[in-house]
């Protein structure tokens, strides 16, 4: 006789305990990826040099510069100081604009999908404004900010805020019913799962402790969203979601997300285990 | 399979470990009306439906497929409220969800994210009634009456469905439910796994007599469950009858080919085959819509 216990092994225990590296080398998808890049450069540089070696100019690719030439001339400058700050200046300019759109766009897409009377009003603008390509931003992004630089951060923010919105919008939304009512029925209150503006007698009732139902509420929609958007890297190695259960899409946009999601439950564990 | 039940899942004494504020409660359905749909094309789905669900009881609901029994779950629970009519807990109005009401879904609502341990502790947590070592205590006296002990640390996708079902009873009840709403919970289990979770489930029950309201479809479930059974009309759902099963407790499957309970099953089979013949009428008698 088989047990309940038995039949339902654990689903992640069997995966593969190998090195990243190790499983990397070994997927042929890693390797028809490379000899996908290796043949791209191939082509660009016999393109490139298409005029030098048969004579014939081809169109626009025979304007560019062969990547041969390209890595020479890039090998000169690794050593020059001005190179690596421009690094850092390029990074420091995104950057901000992405944690400024995160921080904006996830609270923003978390009101659009759980408040009706929020939708209805922010949802028409963000929707006018959101076909609108960042680069058509630029000029008015130069009319609004006093630095260049912030005109900069400001066409990233715009490039990322509208993702991240609709991502977290779609994966709130997408919040299957039956769990909003078993945790309804729980004891969370409208006010909890962040819906219409709670009942007055709900409004009286809450007290001092009431903020961590307010954490706990986060982290159900945060991890609804991480799962529903299939974060698979950072979940994978936190929350030991088996693999096959995964959608094969990944979205880094999704990751850092998901991140805010292990913090919390990470400060959480933390706090649970030193009560 | 029943050996290894019986051996390993001793049932909970769940009334000392759900607290002694739970059970006992009674709901009064007076004349209830439910309708989806706009004005102009709105759908009875529930008709003056009355009816008692005694405390202590195990009253289970059967009715033909599409009548309303998860409508009437989602009224007795509080997700929605009836158009006319009102339903009571102890005489208090129900006018929305409440921790009183803890309802079992047709599949599992154990948030996947989170581990066994984790969906068992979420109702407590999010009240902050219970903390710390007392409510690790119970969770864990919980999981180890239901048989997860060893699995506190799962996720749900990591059980089998007898083991998410299970998982799902301890999660209602620690939350000191009043009466326990269970809508068709082991569907979707295969055969076997279903008779051992209603066998599970019922000496749960017995052990503590919850006031508890079980919807199925199916008959043979319904009168081994069975204190009443109460069976609907066809939508829009109206109440046909309630039969007083009066089989033997502690109840084994056994019970099922007793002549008693034959008796009853053919009694609720005669209602509910009629009931299901008025939705095939048309197609049965070959009438085309429009002629005569």
């Amino acid at each position: 006789m088989v047990s309940v216990s038995e039949v339902s092994r654990p689903i992640g225990i069997a995966r593969s305990r190998r090195s990243f590296l190790r499983r990397t080398l070994g997927r042929q998808e890693f390797w028809r990826g490379c000899v996908a890049i290796v043949v791209f450069l191939i082509l660009w540089e016999i393109g490139s040099r298409s005029g030098e070696w048969f004579g014939y100019t081809l169109p626009h690719v025979g304007l560019l510069p062969p990547p041969s030439d390209v890595a020479v001339a890039w090998s000169k400058v690794l050593m020059k100081w001005g190179y690596w700050e421009s690094w850092y200046q390029s990074f420091k300019r995104v950057l901000t604009g992405f944690i400024a759109a995160q921080i904006i766009g996830i609270p923003f897409g978390l009101m659009l999908a759980v408040n009706k009377y929020f939708r209805d009003i922010f949802f028409p603008p963000f929707e006018v404004l959101r076909p609108i390509p960042p680069l058509a931003w630029v000029p008015a992004s130069l009319i609004f900010w006093p630095t260049n630089e912030m005109s900069i951060a400001f066409v990233t923010f715009l490039g990322a805020f509208f993702t991240i919105v609709i991502n977290v919008l779609g994966g709130a939304r997408t919040i299957d019913v039956r769990y909003l009512r078993a945790v309804q029925s729980m004891g969370a209150s409208q006010w909890d799962l962040g819906g219409r503006r709670g009942r007055r007698d709900d409004l009286g009732r809450r007290h001092a402790g009431r903020w961590r139902s307010r954490l706990l509420h986060l982290e159900f929609v945060y991890g609804r969203i991480a799962a529903a958007n299939r974060c698979r890297h950072d979940l994978d190695r936190h929350c030991r979601l088996p693999f096959k259960h995964r959608h094969p899409h990944d979205r880094p946009q999704c990751h850092a997300l998901a991140q805010a999601v292990l913090i919390r439950k990470t400060g959480a564990d933390h706090a649970q285990a030193a009560q | 399979m029943h050996r290894q039940l019986n051996n390993t899942d001793q049932p909970a004494s769940v009334a000392s470990l759900a607290g002694s504020t739970a059970s006992q409660a009674s709901v009064e359905i007076k004349g209830v009306c439910k309708s989806y749909g706009e004005e102009w094309e709105q759908q009875d789905v529930i008709k003056d439906l009355t009816l008692d669900i005694l405390p202590g009881k195990l009253t289970v609901v059967v009715g033909p497929s599409g009548c309303g029994k998860s409508t009437l779950v989602n009224l007795i629970a509080g997700f929605e409220r009836p158009d006319r009519g009102e339903i009571l807990l102890n005489g208090r109005r129900v006018t929305g969800p409440s921790k009183d009401r803890m309802v079992v879904f047709q599949e599992t609502a154990l948030i996947p994210w989170q581990t066994t341990y984790q969906n068992v502790v979420f109702g407590p947590k999010l009240r902050g009634d219970i903390k710390g070592k007392a409510l690790y205590q119970r969770a864990h006296e919980l999981l180890t009456k239901v048989g997860l002990q060893d699995f506190m640390d799962k996720y749900p996708l990591q059980l089998s469905g007898g083991m998410q079902r299970r998982a799902e009873l301890a999660r209602a009840l620690i939350n000191q439910p009043q009466i326990m709403i269970m809508d068709e919970p082991f569907r979707g289990l295969d055969a076997m796994s279903r008779g051992l979770m209603q066998e599970f489930f019922l000496r749960l029950f017995e052990e503590n007599r919850h006031t508890n309201l079980y919807v199925t479809s199916e008959i043979e479930e319904a009168i081994f469950l069975a204190d009443r059974l109460v069976v609907l009309s066809n939508r829009p759902a109206q109440l046909r009858t309630v039969i007083d099963i009066d089989l033997p407790r502690p109840r084994h499957y056994q019970v099922l080919s007793s002549p008693e309970a034959f008796e009853y099953k053919r009694a609720a089979m005669e209602i509910l085959h009629q009931e299901a013949m008025r939705s095939f009428r048309p197609s049965v008698t070959g009438r085309l819509p429009g002629r005569p």
